[in-house]
């Protein structure tokens, strides 16, 4: 039983949904609304998690075949046998369907934002464009920006500029994240046949998209701190960790190698979680 | 050398002190003051970042040494500037060629000497301002500053002693202990600067 839970909890990679929700609180927290109301607050929690969860799994039935090509993804639930594709599309569909449901109750809006990410994830990202086009990132962008205005339209009832903000520094900063990644493991992304900037552009100019990227995302989380009107020690914070975003894409640039790529991949989640917890702490404390 | 997962632990408790430093710690100075410390808590945020990241062996890239006297002639600077502000240009004026000098030198022969120099004045200066401010009838408590200068005075002279091929102590038992040392400097600098 504990290793079928464990089969189920690897569907939905936790580490990487765990960030998408907690920018969705982030969202949510910047609304300034009393986020210790507990039904609203663990409301949006479970319904992201489950909607965020059930399209990590729809996507990891999607690219089932693309992970049995690559070493890293082959011991994955589905690749593996471990579980059956109709297993884990019960799993997708009935965590999918829980979470906007519940996200509808919530708030119509809020529903649809989160309704919305999901299909762009699933439908527009892993289904349509994901296997022909390396501008097929844009669209995953997207959807991982939704969590971020959805958390903020639960608190403030709509999409505002601000919302747009931070989730456009989503949206920028996610090829960053991905970007290192696809560059890390090129042969295995070349060998199942899904196009990646690097192996379409190359990878130098790869290495500049991460580095503007990271800029872009810098300076609409800035933007968006400014907007909700932080005070300047939480800005101070922010252009710190920015500095050395961007100092870390420079020296990739300039001097290229796996371990600084895997070190810009690992500090560009660092950024994000600060920017969050920036965000969290200057709105709430 | 792999960083440990208690060394990952305390560098991050580090990041999290000195983050917390610059978000409330220096709202009662001048700007000039909070752009200086924010200056030496930033690089010590980003240091600690890096070092969970990529772990001690990021000590040895060229950089490390310019971007590391930040540090103390950050602070330093802040330190002048909020309680000796007649001081500030001319130390201003110091602290930026020897910042300069330092990046010249660094593959030159005279490279250890211009550091040693300008590290080692802004490190005395850091460890006897506060306590000629305590003399004067500062708190006491602002001799926390004079701890943390202490503090990585001593992990500064124990990591160019190993630089140079002249260890004190072990590489293990140094990088075991140079988390620490970060960590216990932050605190000793958020501490005093409360005080001044």
């Amino acid at each position: 039983m504990r290793g079928k839970i464990n089969l189920y909890w690897q569907l939905v990679k936790p580490l990487q949904s765990g960030l998408l929700l907690l920018t969705g609180i982030a969202g949510f927290a910047t609304a300034k609304c009393p986020v210790l109301n507990f039904f609203t607050f663990s409301g949006l929690v479970v319904s992201l998690a489950l909607a965020i969860g059930g399209s990590t799994a729809f996507n990891m039935v999607i690219d089932s075949d693309i992970d049995l090509s690559m070493g890293r993804t082959r011991k994955r639930p589905l690749p593996s046998g471990k579980l059956s594709t109709r297993q884990a599309l019960t799993f997708a569909a009935l965590l999918s369907a829980s979470g906007i449901a519940m996200a509808l109750y919530l708030s119509p809006l809020y529903g649809l934002l989160v309704a919305a990410g999901l299909f762009f994830d699933v439908v527009v990202y892993s289904l349509w464009l994901k296997r022909r086009t390396p501008w097929s990132i844009v669209w995953g962008g997207i959807a991982g920006a939704m969590p971020i205005m959805a958390g903020r339209a639960l608190g403030t009832g709509r999409v505002d500029l601000i919302g747009v903000l931070l989730g456009l520094s989503i949206l920028l900063w996610i090829p960053t994240h991905i970007l290192t990644f696809s560059m890390k493991y090129y042969d295995d992304y070349r060998r199942a046949g899904i196009p990646t900037f690097p192996s379409v552009y190359g990878f130098k100019t790869t290495r500049w998209i991460i580095a503007l990227s990271s800029i872009g995302a810098a300076l609409a989380v800035g933007i968006g701190i400014l907007a909700l009107g932080l005070s300047w020690g939480y800005l101070r914070l922010l252009g710190i960790l920015s500095v050395g975003l961007l100092g870390l894409a420079i020296y990739s640039i300039k001097n290229p190698s796996e371990r600084v790529n895997l070190g810009l991949f690992k500090y560009a989640s660092f950024f994000m979680l600060g920017s969050m917890l920036i965000i969290m702490a200057g709105t709430v404390l | 050398m792999k960083t440990t997962v208690l060394s990952k632990l305390v560098l991050l408790l580090m990041v999290l002190v000195s983050s917390y430093q610059v978000v409330a710690g220096m709202n009662m100075f001048s700007s000039w003051s909070v752009f200086y410390f924010t200056l030496a808590f930033g690089v010590l945020i980003i240091a600690g970042l890096l070092l969970i990241i990529f772990g001690y062996s990021i000590l040895s890239n060229p950089m490390v040494v310019v971007v590391a006297a930040l540090i103390p002639l950050g602070m330093a600077l802040g330190l002048i500037c909020a309680s000796f502000p007649s001081l500030h240009i001319p130390y201003l004026i110091f602290s930026t060629s020897g910042l300069v000098l330092i990046a010249l030198t660094r593959k030159s022969p005279w490279g250890t000497l211009v550091l040693v120099f300008f590290h080692g004045l802004a490190g005395v200066t850091l460890f006897f301002l506060p306590i000629l401010l305590w003399a004067r009838g500062s708190s006491p408590g602002v001799l926390f500053i004079s701890l943390g200068a202490g503090i990585i005075g001593l992990g500064g002279m124990l990591l160019g002693t190993a630089q140079m091929g002249k260890p004190f102590l072990p590489q293990k038992l140094l990088f075991s202990l140079l988390p620490w040392i970060l960590l216990f400097m932050s605190l000793a600098f958020s501490a005093g600067l409360r005080y001044l």
